[in-house]
């Protein structure tokens, strides 16, 4: 029985800068082979979101901006600011804080500040599993707001998985985080790491460790996450992983025991993968619309690296 | 629930083990492109003209360039495994990395490496960033926030170390050095090194980035806020500056901890913390505050009320009112490590002694 008095998401928003591009017409402008190209336009990706000139802190004012054009809440009463990111350099440089930032151009003034990183794409579970935490022990606080920024550095090859599995984007996610009129109430929050991989994908060594491994630890996290919901995901309104990695799942949906049709990937075409933004891109533009009605929905993020998160939400029914 | 330091250890390089890593490696090389552009920090010469010269030259010694930061802090945590001993290393659930820079390998999870490597029970593993060089006080919070969700004791870490084109020094304000440490925090007990009174940590905004203006005002701003969050302290413990024993900060230059103590108006009767001829160990500085006030507790032989402050120019702030009793700790120090337990069952080990440096 979910608590109505605990927090819960109130809304989300995202910015992905710019129109977006159709790999197409760019892939053959900077040179993506026909080879690759085939295989990307075969996994569902199709465009992506490229910034010009706007750094980290850019992206996440515009995605907090869309989330306050949606849900407008007084910057004073956001208590606890969390930010995540993906990408290793998407942050300004030591002395530089996004979270410094964000509160000069926000008049933001939280109890408390941080950022989560290294847990790449799976930090934005963490992220919120610790805001709502914080939340939740504070009884006059009133909101805690999670941002997000990733953005791709380097060439075409770093917006390109070189198995054509995904199509980076550049973008900013805001998700507001209090109680009362909540659209998805926090069922569980799972995070699981596996140290195995915590190098990342640093030599070919490490790039061949990810393939064997990432799956099999996401079906344990899956299998882990469906325990303590005490249902199969099959029985939920939607999975919904990251904007990636559509040939896999379609591979491994049934030894991991799902049934295809319930993971949610049409944004892997639409939108691209923006990394940590994802789960908050794919609540707005659908995730929020299936929980009508008190539905579950389940939120995976994984990573490279070994970091993973299940987060689970019930809509509400009021 | 009372928060309390339950071991503690400091890692840093000494000058016979340093070999400068060579300025014509780049690590960062994404930094390179347009996209790093915007996250490539300021230039040296664009600090110089608003006044950042340097007076004093601390010359931090860096690690060995096939040291990693990740390296440092695995090595500060098998010393606190040392500390804590293998069956309260293998009841700790957390571990919180602090860090300022990035590794040189910037793809590695420091947090995810270190974690389950030393601590086999963590579940709950993150890296804290975006807060300069003063993250502990904000793990510190978080680890707190475990602790009142049942969630166990928490390990909390810090290191970084310095490459091009992150510079370690910033005139005369403040010479990052390469340092690792680890801290284990755990409900107030028996075996306590210091118990956390109040913490406050803070993100303040500056109105312009701190190397676009005067280094003046930047000393001004720094002191105002360091001291006003040390009041907040204050009246969150409900004590005065009357009730303190000791004050100790980040090793700033500019006499920002001079100025920090005359604002405070506190008296001579506070023992002096140690004067900024040394180099500021970045993330892991406040440990190094936390254990020059055990050491002074230790020589003294009486529990002191400490006041603990850290600052990062980028507007992270924090304050701790800290009760330290190390009159029956005992102390390890070689070339690069140092630790301090009270365990009994550690102080058997040889290596620890009651002499302190």
């Amino acid at each position: 029985m979910l608590d109505p008095t605990r927090p819960g998401i109130i809304d989300a928003g995202y910015y992905l800068p710019g129109e977006a591009v159709d790999v197409t017409e760019w892939g053959a402008k900077v040179g993506v082979s026909d080879l690759l190209l085939g295989k990307l336009l075969d996994n569902r990706c199709r465009y992506f979101h490229q910034s010009y000139g706007e750094d980290d802190c850019d992206l996440a004012t515009g995605a907090l901006r869309s989330l306050l054009a949606r849900h407008p809440v007084d910057p004073a009463q956001i208590d606890y600011l969390v930010h995540t990111h993906s990408q290793p350099f998407s942050i300004p440089a030591p002395p530089r804080s996004v979270l410094s930032e964000l509160m000069g151009r926000f008049s933001l003034s939280p109890k408390l500040s941080l950022s989560v990183g290294q847990l790449a794409c799976a930090g934005i579970v963490t992220a919120i599993e610790v805001a709502s935490r914080l939340l939740e022990q504070d009884p006059a606080a009133r909101y805690a707001l999670v941002v997000t920024a990733d953005r791709v550095f380097g060439g075409p090859q770093h917006r390109v998985r070189k198995d054509g599995g995904s199509l980076q984007s550049d973008g900013g996610s805001a998700i507001l985080l209090g109680r009362g009129a909540v659209r998805a109430h926090l069922r569980d929050a799972l995070t699981r790491n596996f140290s195995r991989l915590a190098e990342g994908p640093s030599s070919p060594a490490m790039d061949m460790l990810i393939g064997k491994l990432a799956w099999v630890y996401t079906r344990r996290v899956l299998f882990e996450a469906q325990q303590r919901l005490g249902r199969p995901v099959n029985s939920l309104s939607g999975l919904f992983p990251t904007n990636a990695d559509a040939p896999y799942w379609k591979r491994f949906a049934p030894q991991l025991g799902i049934d295809f049709d319930i993971v949610f990937l049409d944004n892997v075409m639409r939108r691209g993968h923006a990394c940590s933004a994802d789960l908050a891109v794919n609540l707005v533009d659908a995730g929020f619309d299936r929980l009508a009605g008190g539905a579950t929905i389940m939120c995976l993020a994984q990573s490279n690296i070994g970091a993973y998160g299940a987060l689970t939400l019930t809509g509400s029914t009021r | 629930m009372t928060l309390a330091i339950h071991g503690i250890t400091l890692r840093r390089p000494r000058a016979a083990l340093a070999q400068p890593w060579a300025s014509t490696q780049r690590p960062y090389r994404h930094l390179d492109t347009s996209a790093g552009m915007l996250s490539a920090p300021p230039s040296q010469a664009a600090r110089a003209a608003q006044g950042y010269a340097v007076d004093a030259d601390l010359s931090p010694t860096p690690y060995a360039t096939a040291h990693r930061s990740v390296d440092i802090a695995e090595e500060a945590c098998a010393e606190l495994v040392r500390v804590i001993g293998v069956v309260r290393a293998a009841a700790v659930r957390n571990l919180l990395h602090c860090q300022a820079t990035l590794d040189q390998q910037p793809l590695v999870s420091t947090c995810l490496r270190i974690g389950l490597a030393r601590f086999p029970a963590v579940a709950k593993m993150l890296s804290l960033g975006q807060l300069g060089t003063a993250g502990v006080p904000t793990a510190l919070v978080l680890a707190k926030s475990h602790l009142r969700a049942g969630l166990g004791s928490t390990v909390v870490t810090a290191a970084d170390k310095w490459l091009h084109p992150f510079d370690r020094q910033y005139g005369s304000l403040v010479t990052y050095s390469d340092a690792a440490g680890a801290l284990l925090v755990d409900a107030a007990g028996e075996h306590s090194l210091a118990r956390i009174d109040a913490l406050v940590a803070r993100v303040m905004p500056h109105r312009r980035p701190f190397w676009d203006r005067p280094a003046e005002s930047v000393v001004a701003e720094l002191t105002r806020a360091i001291s006003g969050l040390l009041r907040d302290c204050m009246d969150e413990a409900g004590c005065s500056g009357a009730d303190i024993d000791m004050l100790a900060g980040d090793r700033y230059g500019c006499a920002i901890p001079a100025n920090v103590r005359a604002t405070l108006g506190l008296g001579a009767t506070v023992v002096p913390a140690e004067a900024a001829t040394t180099a500021h160990l970045s993330s892991a500085e406040f440990m190094h505050s936390l254990l020059g006030m055990l050491r002074a507790s230790r020589r003294l032989e009486r529990p002191l009320r400490g006041a603990i402050w850290t600052a990062s120019p980028n507007g992270a702030i924090a304050a701790m009112l800290v009760t330290c009793d190390a009159r029956h700790a005992r102390f390890h120090h070689e070339e690069e490590i140092e630790s301090v337990t009270t365990d009994p069952g550690r102080a058997r080990d040889p290596s620890f002694t009651e002499e302190i440096t």
